[in-house]
């Protein structure tokens, strides 16, 4: 199982003032390899989201390192993290981030045209129907609940066949059952493509279903 | 390619902005490309035209007959020359009468092209014999005239030989405000119109070899009774400072407000549509695809909604020209110039580049913002509006003004007023927001609420209400100026006023005329003598030293010879300002002069004026400046002397008076008793410039109420973005256990709190911009409050509906 995404001591602070810097994240090490998952859990605050903005490549660490595939993305420009965010990594967001102009459909071949992908219509159709909404691809986000939205968002993650998926708070905006729901799926389809997951959350029995958590 | 392209079409029905930015592109540059091809066109006409005068290669107004010494020079130069007289005069045909222009034609005329002809009474060559008299169309329309019938000029009978279409002048006919008539030269003394000291001028028309045209135009220069000298095929100065140039100045200004209004339109609905896409951007970046490429889309989107938008307004404004174009065919019988290819590309490409100034920054910027501050970024417009984009905004708007004005300075004056009013609109609503901050706290809690709000959208609000005020301002200064203006032409002409003036009366004439005035009860003012004289010289230096040649060329005033009089009393629509009148020993060589002449040429108190009349020079010293009241339908003159100075000199006399609709027969008979005097309807010309102004008042208000009604859709738009933050905060306080009724009453509060500082900005601004207009144009500033009261109802009712249906109904 080769190594996807390795912290090496990735420390971030911020300045607050001219003599106050502030620690969000404190030499953190984290390797994650394909086909795992791994939760990471902390208070508010602790700098969960911070953390998965150093792996996504949306932030650079004060000091450390952050190897994604094998690459420090501290010698990559803004365009390689970009490619590498359309390749071979993903998102799932708390607020599902949907474009409200398109389709459920819509929203996953958008991406998979804009990224030159083979038989688009099919895999959109087929993950839609993996997250169980083929009868629903032709509404718009606002005619859906919030976790058909983000049954969505999971099968665009997917379909984009990611090696990698970072989740930030995936059922933050959803109630118990609907969350129940997502959460499986979530699971079902990190499985059946063997893809790694990262996942912030302070969901606890979320993180329980991870392989491995780590808690900031 | 075209699947890409497809999904951010599909955007498009969630950016309701964009058509609005496609009818505000559309009609901002309509407006200003007709303005454009309107004034190139009438100045292109006007050249073309010159090169078909019939007279030929060089033309000299000039108040004599050529003289004898200049005659001798053609003759040895194998000059070929002609030359006509033109004066104004009554035609009557029947119970028909008109005042027209009579050319009279000597045989040589014309002495290049030919006349368009529309129908003659004998075939064959054109001949106008002594006993002729040609109609042009207009004047054939006036009097209902046809071939063969008998209409009299002065005192002579003349027979319809010819319709024609008028000869083409220098600069055209366009702004002939009588119909025109040819007869003989020959003929001219039959008609007894010409008095002594009547007004008529001659022109002198001149064919020949280049170099012998250059020598007789150095001896023309130094011939002190020739005055304007135009030649053909070259771009006269002259008519167009007098009459274009004060036509398209009232257009600019106007065009100037409306295309300020619609640029800041166009800025705004850039801003929305940038910020409606940026999330878009934002939420491809992150799924990896790069901010440059979807970048590349949406500018795609956006320029195909320019570039559509600049044809349709080119195809528009094509066709406003040719409907102009047939206008003036159909009322002057000659069309405007064709627009050619090239204008239409420069027109296009000048467009295309205010439209990049304007907003180009602003598409910049949403190519560099990172994804993560795309994704995460309210709807502020603050991450939007940084210095450069104020800056390019700026620099476009005073491009715009400077092509628009074709005047870089008068460009900048109108970029100026713009950023004061601008800027003053930041201020006020600055003031306002601290003052809300200072007195919140000690409100009750609805009111906390309401002023809460403002406080925490005002960044949006701010630029979308400086839209707002600003478009309904305009919208009450163009009813106050229309109102102002046709209230001034009421007031000054009412049913007592004036309604005829009576010129050219012959010494003989002038007892008879008072006679039947009197007979007829007309009220009449003075009947004062008008004496023609010209400026030569100020305290003894020469005018040409002491302006100049450039500044006599372009000023009619110094060129062409004044309507000078005497009076022993002041005249009624006079007020003396500085001086005394003429009265005591000094009258005898005295001048009173009218402040705006004096203001004009520099005169002061105690200068001594030389005027030439005939061939006679007097001189008299300035004793008084007079305001005068040029409205009051009453003779006015620049200078008025003394009597005991400009007794013995040729004069024709003038007045004015008021004949009643129903006495139409006794002013034919008037025309009849009296055929060498000269009548000017008064009231038909009042009426036409009410009708005028009610026009151009309709024109101005559709363009504001169209960018008003932009304003009012884009603060829509923004107030419902705020809906879903609007939303929590109401769950929030309904959880918190607050009463229903404190939201919805903040709310209320709110929209009273907005419209409250929106109408009173409004007529702060308006009374202020009207006030400093009415001044300019010289108006009275006495302003009615009503209709400040009737404007501050209907907009406070119809924003206070808008601001409630946008706040307070859900999506």
């Amino acid at each position: 199982m080769g190594v996807l995404i390795e912290l090496r001591q990735a420390s971030k602070s911020i300045t607050v003032s001219d003599s106050v810097q502030l620690d969000i994240i404190k030499s953190c090490s984290l390797s994650v390899s394909s086909g795992e998952s791994v939760a990471i859990v902390g208070p508010s605050g602790s700098g969960k989201t911070t953390l998965l903005n150093l792996m996504a490549g949306f932030d650079q660490p004060t000091s450390g390192e952050v190897n994604l595939f094998g690459q420090p993305m501290s010698q990559m420009n803004e365009l390689e993290k970009i490619q590498l965010r359309g390749s071979r990594l993903s998102f799932v967001f708390q607020d599902f981030h949907l474009l409200p102009a398109l389709t459920a459909l819509e929203n996953i071949t958008y991406l998979l045209t804009m990224h030159h992908k083979d038989h688009i219509h099919e895999t959109a159709h087929y993950w839609l129907e993996q997250v169980g909404l083929s009868k629903r691809s032709g509404h718009l986000p606002s005619q859906l609940s919030g976790g058909e939205c983000q049954r969505v968002a999971i099968a665009r993650a997917f379909a984009l066949g990611a090696e990698l998926i970072l989740a930030d708070e995936p059922t933050g905006n959803l109630d118990k059952s609907t969350k129940d729901k997502v959460v499986d799926l979530f699971f079902e389809c990190q499985s059946k493509r063997s893809t790694a997951v990262i996942i912030v959350t302070h969901d606890l029995s979320l993180a329980d279903r991870c392989g491995r958590q780590l808690t900031l | 390619m075209l699947s890409q392209f497809r999904f951010f079409w599909v955007q498009l029905k969630y950016m309701p902005q964009l058509p609005m930015l496609f009818l505000v592109l559309c009609v901002g540059f309509t407006w200003v490309n007709v303005l454009y091809l309107v004034q190139v066109g009438v100045e292109t006409t006007i050249n073309d035209q010159s090169s078909k005068l019939l007279g030929g290669q060089l033309r000299v107004r000039t108040d004599n007959p050529l003289p004898q010494h200049q005659v001798d020079f053609l003759q040895d130069t194998g000059i070929q020359y002609s030359q006509a007289q033109m004066f104004r005069s009554m035609i009557v045909y029947q119970d028909t009468f008109s005042l027209a222009l009579v050319k009279a034609i000597d045989g040589q005329f014309p002495l290049a092209h030919s006349w368009h002809v529309v129908e003659q009474l004998h075939p064959g060559e054109l001949i106008l014999n002594s006993n002729d008299v040609w109609l042009t169309t207009d004047s054939a329309l006036a009097l209902g005239a046809k071939l063969g019938d008998k209409i009299e000029i002065g005192y002579h009978t003349f027979n319809v030989a010819a319709i024609v279409l008028a000869d083409l002048e220098q600069m055209g006919n366009w702004f002939e405000l009588s119909p025109r008539v040819y007869i003989n030269l020959g003929s001219v003394d039959k008609t007894q119109v010409i008095q002594p000291g009547s007004l008529s001028f001659w022109h002198w028309y001149f064919v020949g070899e280049s170099e012998a045209l250059e020598s007789l135009k150095q001896r023309l220069k130094q011939d002190q009774a020739s005055t304007d000298m135009i030649e053909t095929n070259q771009e006269s100065e002259f008519r167009k400072h007098v009459v274009l140039d004060r036509v398209f100045s009232y257009l600019h200004w106007f065009g100037m407000m409306n295309i300020g209004l619609l640029a800041i339109m166009l800025v705004l609905l850039t801003q929305r549509y940038v910020m409606n896409t940026s999330y878009l951007v934002g939420v491809s970046a992150a799924f990896g695809v790069p901010s440059k490429l979807v970048f590349k889309y949406l500018l795609a989107i956006y320029l195909s909604i320019v570039l559509t938008s600049i044809g349709v307004s080119l195809l528009l404004s094509l066709f406003s020209y040719g409907l102009l174009s047939n206008v003036i065919l159909h009322v002057s019988g000659y069309s405007l110039s064709q627009v050619s290819t090239s204008q239409l590309v420069i027109m296009g490409f000048l467009s295309l580049i205010i439209v990049m100034g304007l907003t180009w920054p602003m598409l910049l910027q949403l190519a560099q913002t990172k994804a993560k501050d795309l994704l995460t970024q309210a709807d502020s417009v603050e991450c939007l509006v940084s210095p450069l984009v104020i800056v390019s905004a700026l620099v476009s708007m005073g491009v715009l003004f400077s092509l628009q004005l074709r005047s870089p300075s008068t460009g900048l004056l109108g970029l100026f007023s713009w950023s004061l009013v601008l800027l003053s609109l930041m201020l006020l609503w600055h003031g306002f927001v601290k003052l809300l901050n200072a007195i919140g706290h000690a409100l009750p809690l609805p009111l906390q609420f309401a002023v809460s709000h403002i406080r925490y959208y005002q960044s949006s609000y701010r630029v979308y209400l400086v839209a707002i005020v600003s478009s309904l301002s305009f919208v009450l200064i163009c009813t106050i100026l229309t109102q102002s203006l046709q209230g001034f032409l009421i007031d000054h002409h009412d049913d007592e006023s004036p309604n005829y003036f009576a010129i050219n009366v012959s010494d003989d004439d002038k007892d008879r005329l008072q006679v039947y005035l009197d007979d007829n009860r007309w009220a009449y003012s003075q009947i004062y003598p008008a004496i023609r004289g010209r400026l030569v010289s100020v305290n003894g230096e020469p005018i040409e030293s002491r302006y100049g040649a450039k500044r006599i060329q372009n000023d009619y005033l110094l060129r062409r010879p004044l309507n000078l009089t005497v009076s022993e009393s002041l005249p009624v629509s006079n007020e003396i300002i500085a001086g005394q009148w003429l009265t005591g020993q000094e009258a005898f060589n005295s001048v009173s002069v009218s402040k705006s002449y004096a203001k004009r040429f520099g005169l002061q108190l105690g200068d001594e004026v030389s005027l030439r009349i005939g061939d006679r020079e007097i001189a008299a010293v300035i004793t008084s400046f007079r305001d005068i009241d040029w409205y009051s339908f009453q003779p006015n003159f620049f200078m008025i002397f003394h009597p005991s100075i400009l007794n013995n000199y040729p004069a024709t006399w003038l007045t004015s008076f008021y004949a009643p609709p129903e006495d139409k027969a006794k002013l034919i008979n008037m025309v009849k008793q009296f055929p060498n005097m000269t009548l000017i309807q008064i009231g038909a010309i009042v009426e036409q410039l009410s009708h005028l102004i009610t026009y151009v008042g309709l024109m101005s208000s559709v363009i504001v109420y169209l960018s008003f009604m932009f304003a009012l859709c884009l603060v829509i738009s923004v107030v419902k973005l705020q809906q879903k933050q609007r939303d929590k905060d109401r769950q929030l306080i309904t959880k918190l256990g607050g009463p229903k009724y404190l939201w919805r009453y903040s709310l209320q509060l709110e929209c009273v709190l907005l419209v409250m500082y929106v109408v009173i900005v409004v007529l702060m601004l308006s009374y202020v911009l009207s006030h400093l207009l009415l001044l300019m144009l010289k108006l009275p500033v006495a302003q009615d409050g009503t209709i400040y009261l009737i404007f501050s109802g209907c907009a406070s009712l119809l924003l206070l509906s808008v601001f409630h249906f946008s706040l307070l109904t859900r999506r």
